[in-house]
């Protein structure tokens, strides 16, 4: 795991500072995603892990920072689980401040846990879903931005199935690339910088994705698609 | 024509808006409501900006930013900046697959009622939209 410098630990002190204002010494906070790997873009997210003994409801307010919130306990449930986020934190998140938990959680045994692949399909065939209802009521932007993440999903699981650690969104493509799926970088690429991308790209990516996801587990996938069709249909016969 | 792009943006909000009543009804399906509602929002704001002739970008922290003007100029009765961003917040934990942590804390049924009060607001406005495009 990397170490923050002098300087780049004062950059965030207002944010510590504020936040253990409001929660107290207790917490820990931790630089994740691509600002913390140093691959950030005009587009990126400033991502925060906050750690507390109960959740804390953070709040930060830099713009574009996102915080994710959760307590020790559920952090090292999910390591266990084979969560990636987690297990992602772990390898590369910086620690801002540490009232005790990042060091504990680095120091547990579930630290060093491989992320389940298969964790993965549900949450991209999900963002497919979306995604695609939303290319067919018109809304392309919001359908590109879920197709991105379902990509991403899809880019993750065909990693760490290859017994690859996946890095941060914009080193996803790349790495995809090396793993010989370059037209998935392609389309990654092309879906992620804003600029109007047309619905037959959309589709065409929806549809690469899906054929991923088959390949990489057909029962679960299915098992999903069936799921969501039954809980679509229920609801629709009961509000008819 | 800006008044026919408002049309169709108000159209899609109304849309993401009664596909996030459903998903709040049981069974609830929490992630894809909060998906839902975010989009309707970002959708009504665009549709505001483009009825208005103000120019907007799509990074999600310039249409929040663009909410809370349209309502300091008075053009919107509420300020709508805090709840897209928190929507927008939940949007990503569940698109990253994380829906189980912040979810629990959140009332389905409040999101859905808040987006109905800002859609009614917007009915006014709505209507001079499609008077306007109808000419």
């Amino acid at each position: 795991m990397s170490n923050l410098s002098t300087s780049a630990v004062s950059q965030w002190q207002g944010v510590v500072d504020s936040l253990r204002a409001r929660h107290g010494d207790g917490i820990s906070v931790v630089l994740v995603g691509s600002v913390a790997r140093g691959r950030s873009t005009e587009e990126s997210d400033i991502d925060l892990l906050v750690i507390g003994e109960r959740r804390p409801e953070a709040v930060c307010d830099l713009p574009r920072c996102h915080v994710q919130v959760c307590t020790e306990t559920e952090f090292i449930r999910n390591l266990a689980l084979g969560e990636d986020f987690e297990a992602w934190s772990v390898r590369f998140g910086l620690p801002l401040y540490d009232g005790g938990a990042w060091a504990r959680i680095l120091r547990s045994a579930e630290a060093g846990v491989w992320p389940k692949w298969q964790a993965k399909i549900p949450h991209a065939a999900r963002r497919l879903f979306m995604a695609s209802a939303l290319l067919k009521m018109g809304d392309a932007d919001a359908a590109t931005e879920e197709t991105v993440y379902a990509l991403c999903h899809v880019v993750r699981a065909l990693l760490l199935r290859a017994g690859v650690f996946s890095l941060s969104r914009p080193e996803l493509a790349e790495q995809a690339k090396v793993l010989g799926y370059s037209q998935l970088a392609h389309l990654h690429e092309e879906l992620r910088h804003p600029g109007g991308v047309s619905p037959s790209r959309i589709r065409l990516a929806q549809r690469y994705s899906k054929k991923l996801l088959l390949h990489l587990d057909r029962s679960a996938y299915a098992k999903f698609s069936k799921e969501y069709r039954e809980r679509n249909r229920a609801k629709s016969s009961r509000h008819r | 024509m800006s008044l026919d792009e408002a049309r169709k943006l108000l159209d899609l909000a109304v849309e993401q808006w009664e596909r996030a009543c459903n998903d709040a009804w049981e069974p609830s399906d929490p992630a894809s409501c909060v998906t839902n509602s975010f989009y309707a929002y970002e959708n009504l704001i665009a549709a505001v900006a483009r009825a208005s002739d103000v120019p907007y970008q799509k990074r999600h922290d310039k249409k929040a930013e663009l909410a809370r003007r349209l309502f300091e100029n008075k053009t919107l009765s509420k300020d709508l900046h805090d709840r897209m961003l928190r929507l927008n917040t939940l949007r990503k934990d569940v698109s990253y697959g994380e829906e189980d942590i912040e979810l629990r804390d959140e009332d389905l049924e409040a999101f859905c009622v808040r987006t109905r009060d800002c859609d009614r607001r917007s009915e006014v406005d709505h209507s001079k939209i499609r008077r306007g495009a109808g000419r």
